[in-house]
């Protein structure tokens, strides 16, 4: 027993508790890696089959996906409004992917401190929008904020 | 222990420190330019993660639970996917390693000049 306790207080022992901690850490954060990589890419898979389902063009494989853009977050957006239609919107991110966002009856949207309705929303308005991904490559949105419209820069 | 052996003792005990000296002069060498050049990275490190997190959205993201934390809570489960999925994870490792690498390179020289 004494000898145990001596081991347990040991640079030995220490070292191992470090490399097993270290280990479960990285073990988690794989798992994490692994659990968010697949989110994006079911997504990115559904978004792609989408838009060849509506623009043509060669069918969306692991290849093609990954060209240029890598995996699309699916629980949200951020982007300018580029159409609007009953229900839906259609935001353009930054790397030009357009994403189809669901409006449902539980989805708040926000401009500043207001709580305003779907009608006020407008083409080129600058939201960002978190929402859950559905089987069919759109979002569903849960809050979408409307951010005001980024200001120039005067040129020197 | 006669002249001749005191000589050939000097002599050992001059070269094991020049030995010394050398070997000290090549790690603070080696651990200077290791600092150095992490101290130089963590500058485009930044900057990488900067973009990375801009390209993603990370930030507006971030800005949302800040402006309506109590609607993000509502919907923290999306959110917290979404801040997984957009986290600049490249930025930040690049950010970690170099300076984890100047602060070592810093430490080893300390230990070294001391």
């Amino acid at each position: 027993m004494n000898r145990f306790t001596e081991f347990l207080s040991s640079r030995t022992a220490k070292v191992i508790a470090l490399s097993v901690a270290g280990l479960i850490v990285l073990l988690l954060v794989f798992m994490a890696g692994q659990f968010v990589g697949f989110h994006k890419a079911t997504y990115s898979y559904a978004w792609g089959d989408r838009y060849w389902q509506s623009f043509g063009g060669p069918r969306p494989g692991p290849g093609t996906m990954m060209e240029g853009r890598g995996f699309m977050p699916g629980h949200g957006s951020f982007g300018v409004i580029v159409k609007i239609a009953s229900g839906s919107l259609l935001v353009q991110d930054q790397g030009g992917a357009e994403k189809e966002i669901v409006l449902t009856g539980d989805t708040v949207i926000r401009r500043f401190e207001q709580t305003v309705a779907a009608s006020d929303l407008r083409v080129n308005d600058q939201v960002t929008v978190i929402g859950s991904p559905t089987q069919s490559g759109t979002i569903e949105a849960k809050l979408i904020r409307v951010l005001p419209a980024p200001t120039a820069t005067p040129q020197r | 222990m006669d002249q001749h052996d005191a000589q050939l003792l000097d002599r050992i005990m001059t070269r094991i420190a020049e030995i010394r000296i050398f070997r000290r002069r090549v790690r603070v060498a080696s651990f200077g330019t290791l600092g150095l050049v992490a101290l130089a990275a963590v500058v485009p490190a930044w900057r990488e993660l900067s973009e990375e997190a801009a390209r993603s959205g990370f930030w507006q993201y971030m800005s949302m639970f800040i402006h309506d934390p109590v609607f993000v809570a509502s919907a923290w489960k999306d959110f917290v996917v979404l801040l997984a999925e957009t986290i600049p994870a490249f930025g930040i490792a690049a950010v970690a390693a170099s300076v984890i690498t100047f602060g070592a390179s810093v430490r080893s020289l300390a230990r070294v000049t001391t």
